[in-house]
This record gives structure tokens, C-alpha cells and sequence, in this order.
């Protein structure tokens, strides 16, 4: 019974384990987390405390920060559904077939990542004005896409699309060609085998993709003030009102605000890893 | 009801090499054929064409006559069972095995109804709601097939089945396996490179090599009759024993009568099995047993005289009851084997030589058998072989033909 401590201990905050180094490392965790992120967080949450619930309601529930929020959320959702789609697509010729290019196809993925979003937001809005190339070929039906919502989805589609890639290109390639040819030997034809074969394996992390490209367009901002019209409830986000809030000196205002953000960012993120948590486990791990 | 498969003139270069040269071959309705070889045979590419996953260059496959080379794999009614088994992880067992209705958009009532008689028949009745990963390999292995057998297929084919095994479960699964062939009678092709699989399980095994069929036939014929060396080496050890067919005798290039043969004449080589050779104790015997090695049932001896050693294998009861040792004198008698070579163009069969003063008693019978063989059936053969065998297994049986004396 010499195991039976051990094994009583099932209340403990922590498993036995004989690997060496727990608590310096968890210690050097607990630090670092909190002076990076904790700390900040928790100054913003305190002075927004400080407005009390009515300060912070009056601050919060105005048609322009409301309106701002919708389009923040409603074009950070769009752009990273479409960049699981494309992004899908993308991560598939990548991991699948070898051809010439693939490799500078391959560094151009990672752009988005290292590009100050500034410039890409600059680069954007030249692109899409209605005298840039792409602009120009669009106006004539009545599309524009530069200073409108629609430059904001592009905006954070380009931010967001390295995510969906590089999250999914690992699982693709993981996946056994031999499961699609038994699918094709069973009948299935190429619907079929892409809907009930290659889909569920990768649905998951397509779910990761879309929360980490969901995260970044949320959070965005250098890119979108370049390219969206700015005009307040229709394409303004939230972000660059708490700069124009603080710009205005207008402290409590911009952390209201901030606090809102942060709230429907959490919610948003929590549930989307819930979704993925649920499809991980109905697929037996 | 069984499905006829025939193969014609099938070619495939890959990269600049002959995958498979010129295949002909026919599988018989509810036969269960191996495709035998060492890896780069091309037995897989020839099976993925049958099955419709690789295009040959030129040739045909026809099931029951009508060309099936035209036709998505999907559509050709052939189950598919993959070396690794190819599982989906993402459903249950159940809903592997019902994949193939499924898409067929069968009522979910017929595929449960189908699904559970299938687990039955593969005997994982109360595992329908696991998960392939919570399965072990020969489980695995036993959904693959369920899961092949679901759409009722006019032919069924394997890729290495046992190759990912262990050895128990392997031995297990073949006779399970070959009971079920037995009971449905399915036309049946499937690939492996371990020839005691191949004998074990098929009624006829194919053997290729270089992307050629070698041989085709029956186990004991392809045993006992290898058409060339590189058959009969894969198919299991032999001796090779340089020699020279002179007169109807064989003799041995290391200087002593090997047995005799009935045509050719010139040089060759002889194949001798270990175990169509015989031992007997003989301080004055020309041979010594230079090596022991006794391991489980059969033991084998390592024989030699000047220039010239052999392996034979008997019996571990029988090697005790010699009293074999280590650097002892034996007399050894060549039972079998086959000769190849420059002395005649088809291999010569390889016959006892009489021993001394005491003809074999089995020698009158063997010949005449012999003389029979233009009427060649397969039956027939078989049966022939088995006699053969069994003669030259009593005329081994030194001891009993002293005691007789």
C-alpha cells in the first residue's frame, strides 16, 4: 500500500510527477505572464472600476461605440470565415503537391506576419481606390472597396490568412492518401470523400485557425485605418475610436470603451475554443 | 456468381523503369490467388490496377470478360483493403463498415441491419461503437475487411494484409481468413512477399519478380517444379550444388553420384531442398556433420566433405533418435531436387541415386508417376506430389528399412 498516498492525494492541486523543475518553471510562467499581460490588463480594468457601473454604462452604451463594436465584430467574423476558405485551399496545394514556385508561395504566406500592418493598410487602400489597379477593374460595377466595410473584411482577410494556413498545412499533410482512395474504392465519389473524409480530420483545426485569425482581425488596427472610410457606425471600428477617445484626452472614455472590447473579444474567443473542444472530442480525440 | 478476372499484356513504365512488363494472367472465379515477389516486384502496381488505382500504359483487365480498364475505381465493384488499413478515425467502427452503403444512400435500417451481420462475421460484435484507435492491429485488420465486404463486391483484394502483425495474430488471421474465403467464395487476389503466407493461404500462387510474372500454379507444383532459380530460391532454401548430367546419372563437380536424371546432358546446378536430404550414422561414411542446430521442431545439420558442404533439416524427434553429434560420419542421400541449367532447356527433375546394393523400394513407383504426366491436372498433380512426398519421406526412414531387412 505504499502507492496509496500517492494515490489519495486525487485533491491536490497538482499530479505526481517525477519529471524535475515544476515549480521554477511554473514560477518563471506565473512572472512573465503577469508582468506581460495580467498587469496591463488588470491597470485598464481597475481604472474602468473606477467609473462605477453607472459611469461605466453611461461611457459604454452610445449609438456610435455600439454601432463601431458591430462593425468591429461583424467584419472580424466575415474576414476569417472567408480565410478558412481560402485559407483551406491554400494550406491544401501547399502540403499536397510539389511544383515549381511552391517555395516563394510558401515565404509569401508569412508576409502578413512581418509586414508593419501600416504598410500593407497603405498598399491596400492604393490597390482598391477607385484609380488603383484592382479599384478600376471593380468601380464600373459599382463596387468599391477602398473606404467602405468591404476594405475593411480585405483588410483583415490579409491579416488574418497566415493563421488559417499555417494551422492547417501540418494537419493536411498528416492526413493518409490512402484514406482517400478507400473512400474512392468504397464509392465515394470526390464530394463525398472531401464532405465525410478529408473534412472531419481537419475540422478541428480549422476551428483553431478561425479563432487565431479571429483574434488578430479583432485586435487590428494599422491596416484598416488606411484603407476603411473611417465614418463613425459604418466603417469605423472600435479601435480607432479609443484612439480618437484618447487623442481627445477623453481617458475614462477610451478605457470604457477598451473594456468593452476586451470583454466581447474574451467572449468571442471563449466560445469559439468551446466549439473546438466539443469537435475534438466527438471525434475521438 | 463468382467473378472472372483476366489480365492481358499489361505494361507500366515509371520513371523510366518497367514496372510491369507484359502481364498475363487469369484468376479463376472464387479463387484465392497470391501475388508473390520481393519488394519492386510490381505485385502492388498490378494490384492497384486491378483495383483502379493505377493506369496501365497498355493492356486489359477484364472482370467476367467485360473490360473494367475504362471505369472510375469506384465503380468497378472491387473491395480494397489496404496494407495500413486506411480507417477512418473520425468515425466509429460502425460507420466505417457502413461508409460504403452510405454513400450509396441505402436507408439507414439496411445499413444497420448489414453493418451489425457484418460484425458478427468478423467477430467484433460488441465493438460497432469504438473508435479505430481504441482497436488493436488484428481488429483493425478485421474492420478493414468487414468494411470492404460491406458493398458486396465481385472481387476482393488485399495489399500485404498480415504485413503489419505480429506473428500470432498473423497465423490467427490467415486460417480465419482463409475459412471465410471458404464460405463466401469471393474471388480473392492479394500481395505479400512471405511465401509461407502465400502457400498457406492461396489456392494459386502467382510469383514475380523485375515486373514479370516468374510462375504461376499451384503451392506444391511451384514447390516441387520451380521453373527457374530465382523460383525455387524464393520460395524457400536450397542447396546449390554445381554438377553435370552424364548418361542419366547426376554427378556432383565436387566429385561424387548425386542421383539421376532422365534427360539432358551438360552442366548445371543442382537445387536440393534441406529437407530431401537424408542422413544415417556411418563412421565410414564419405560425409561429417559439421553443424547442429536444433531449434524446435525441425533441427537442422550442416554436412560436409572436402569442397563441398550442405544443409539438411529433419525432424529434432528423428535427429535425436539418429543420435546425430557433431563431427560424426554420415552417409547422405540426395531424395530430390531439381536440376538447371546448360544441361537442358525446362529444369530436370532431380532422382535418388540407387544406394549401393539396396535399390530404393520406392524408385519402380516414382517412375512410373513420372510417365503419367501428360494428362496434367492440377488435382492430379497435387496428389501425384503428395505420394511423392510421402515416398520419399519412408525412403528417408533408413532405420525401419534396416529393421525390414
Amino acid at each position: 500500500m505504499e502507492s496509496g498516498r500517492w494515490m489519495g492525494r486525487r485533491g491536490a492541486w497538482r499530479e505526481p510527477s517525477v519529471l524535475p523543475g515544476f515549480a521554477p518553471s511554473l514560477a518563471a510562467t506565473l512572472l512573465w505572464l503577469g508582468l506581460l499581460v495580467a498587469a496591463p490588463l488588470a491597470v485598464m480594468l481597475a481604472t474602468a472600476a473606477g467609473l462605477g457601473w453607472s459611469g461605466f454604462w453611461a461611457l459604454v452604451l452610445k449609438p456610435r461605440v455600439l454601432g463601431d463594436l458591430s462593425v468591429s465584430v461583424s467584419s472580424a467574423l466575415a474576414a476569417s470565415a472567408i480565410d478558412v476558405v481560402f485559407g483551406l485551399v491554400i494550406a491544401w496545394v501547399l502540403a499536397r503537391y510539389r511544383f515549381a514556385g511552391r517555395r516563394a508561395i510558401d515565404a509569401l504566406i508569412d508576409l502578413p506576419f512581418a509586414l508593419p500592418t501600416a504598410v500593407a493598410g497603405i498598399a491596400l487602400a492604393t490597390i482598391y481606390a477607385k484609380e488603383g489597379p484592382i479599384g478600376a477593374v471593380l468601380a464600373p460595377f459599382g463596387v468599391a472597396v477602398a473606404y467602405t466595410r468591404a476594405g475593411i473584411v480585405v483588410a483583415l482577410m490579409f491579416v488574418g490568412l497566415p493563421f488559417i494556413v499555417r494551422t492547417l498545412e501540418p494537419v493536411i499533410a498528416e492526413l493518409e492518401a490512402e484514406q482517400e482512395e478507400a473512400a474512392e474504392m468504397l464509392g465515394a465519389s470526390g464530394t463525398a470523400t472531401f464532405l465525410r473524409v478529408l473534412l472531419p480530420p481537419l475540422a478541428p483545426a480549422l476551428l483553431t485557425g478561425f479563432a487565431l485569425a479571429l483574434a488578430r482581425a479583432l485586435g487590428e488596427y494599422g491596416s484598416v485605418i488606411f484603407i476603411a472610410g473611417n465614418k463613425p457606425m459604418v466603417s469605423e471600428i472600435l479601435p480607432l475610436l479609443i484612439v480618437t477617445e484618447l487623442e481627445q484626452f477623453d481617458v475614462p472614455g477610451a478605457v470604457a470603451i477598451a473594456t468593452l472590447m476586451l470583454a466581447a473579444s474574451f467572449l468571442l474567443l471563449l466560445s469559439v475554443h468551446g466549439i473546438e473542444a466539443w469537435v475534438r472530442r466527438r471525434h475521438g480525440g | 456468381m463468382s467473378t472472372r478476372i483476366e489480365i492481358e499484356g499489361l505494361h507500366r513504365m515509371l520513371a523510366g523503369q518497367m514496372v510491369l512488363d507484359n502481364i498475363d494472367l487469369v484468376v479463376q472465379p472464387g479463387e484465392l490467388a497470391a501475388l508473390l515477389g520481393p519488394s519492386g516486384s510490381g505485385k502492388t502496381t498490378l494490384l492497384r490496377m486491378i483495383a483502379g488505382l493505377d493506369r496501365p500504359d497498355r493492356g486489359a483487365v477484364r472482370f467476367d470478360g467485360e473490360d473494367v480498364l475504362a471505369r472510375p475505381a469506384r465503380e468497378r465493384g472491387v473491395g480494397f483493403v489496404f496494407q495500413h488499413y486506411a480507417l477512418f478515425r473520425h468515425m466509429t467502427v460502425a460507420r466505417n463498415i457502413g461508409f460504403g452503403l452510405a454513400v450509396r444512400k441505402v436507408p439507414r435500417g439496411r445499413i444497420e441491419e448489414k453493418v451489425s451481420a457484418l460484425l458478427k462475421l468478423v467477430q467484433l460484435e460488441f465493438l460497432g461503437g469504438r473508435y479505430p484507435a481504441q482497436l488493436s492491429g488484428g481488429q483493425r485488420q478485421r474492420v478493414a475487411l468487414a468494411r470492404a465486404l460491406a458493398i458486396e463486391p465481385r472481387v476482393l483484394l488485399l495489399d500485404e494484409p498480415f504485413g503489419a502483425l505480429d506473428a500470432v495474430v498473423r497465423r490467427d488471421l490467415r486460417r480465419w481468413l482463409r475459412r471465410l474465403h471458404r464460405e463466401m467464395h469471393i474471388t480473392t487476389v492479394f500481395v505479400t512477399h512471405d511465401q509461407e503466407e502465400a502457400f498457406e493461404l492461396a489456392d494459386r500462387v502467382v510469383v514475380m519478380n523485375g515486373g514479370r510474372i516468374r510462375q504461376s500454379g499451384a503451392p506444391m507444383q511451384l514447390y516441387r517444379r520451380p521453373v527457374d532459380p530465382f523460383v525455387c530460391r524464393f520460395l524457400g532454401e536450397a542447396n546449390e550444388i554445381p554438377c553435370r548430367i552424364e548418361n542419366g546419372f547426376v554427378i556432383a563437380d565436387a566429385g561424387f553420384l548425386l542421383g539421376r536424371a532422365e534427360m539432358g546432358t551438360g552442366g548445371g546446378i543442382a537445387y536440393v531442398r534441406p529437407h530431401q536430404i537424408a542422413l544415417r550414422p556411418n563412421e565410414a561414411g564419405d560425409w561429417r556433420v559439421a553443424e547442429l542446430t536444433a531449434g524446435g521442431a525441425m533441427s537442422r545439420v550442416g554436412v560436409a566433405r572436402d569442397g563441398l558442404s550442405l544443409e539438411a533439416s529433419l525432424a529434432s524427434e528423428r535427429a535425436l533418435a539418429l543420435g546425430l553429434q557433431a563431427g560424426m560420419g554420415v552417409e547422405v542421400e540426395i531424395a530430390g531436387g531439381m536440376v538447371m541449367g546448360d544441361a537442358a532447356d525446362a529444369p530436370v527433375t532431380l532422382l535418388p541415386a540407387p544406394h549401393r546394393d539396396r535399390p530404393l523400394l520406392t524408385e519402380r513407383k516414382i517412375e512410373k508417376d513420372e510417365k503419367e504426366e501428360p494428362s496434367f491436372s492440377e488435382e492430379k498433380e497435387a496428389k501425384r506430389l503428395l505420394s511423392v512426398i510421402r515416398t520419399y519421406d519412408s525412403s528417408r526412414d533408413f532405420e525401419r528399412r534396416d529393421k525390414n531387412r
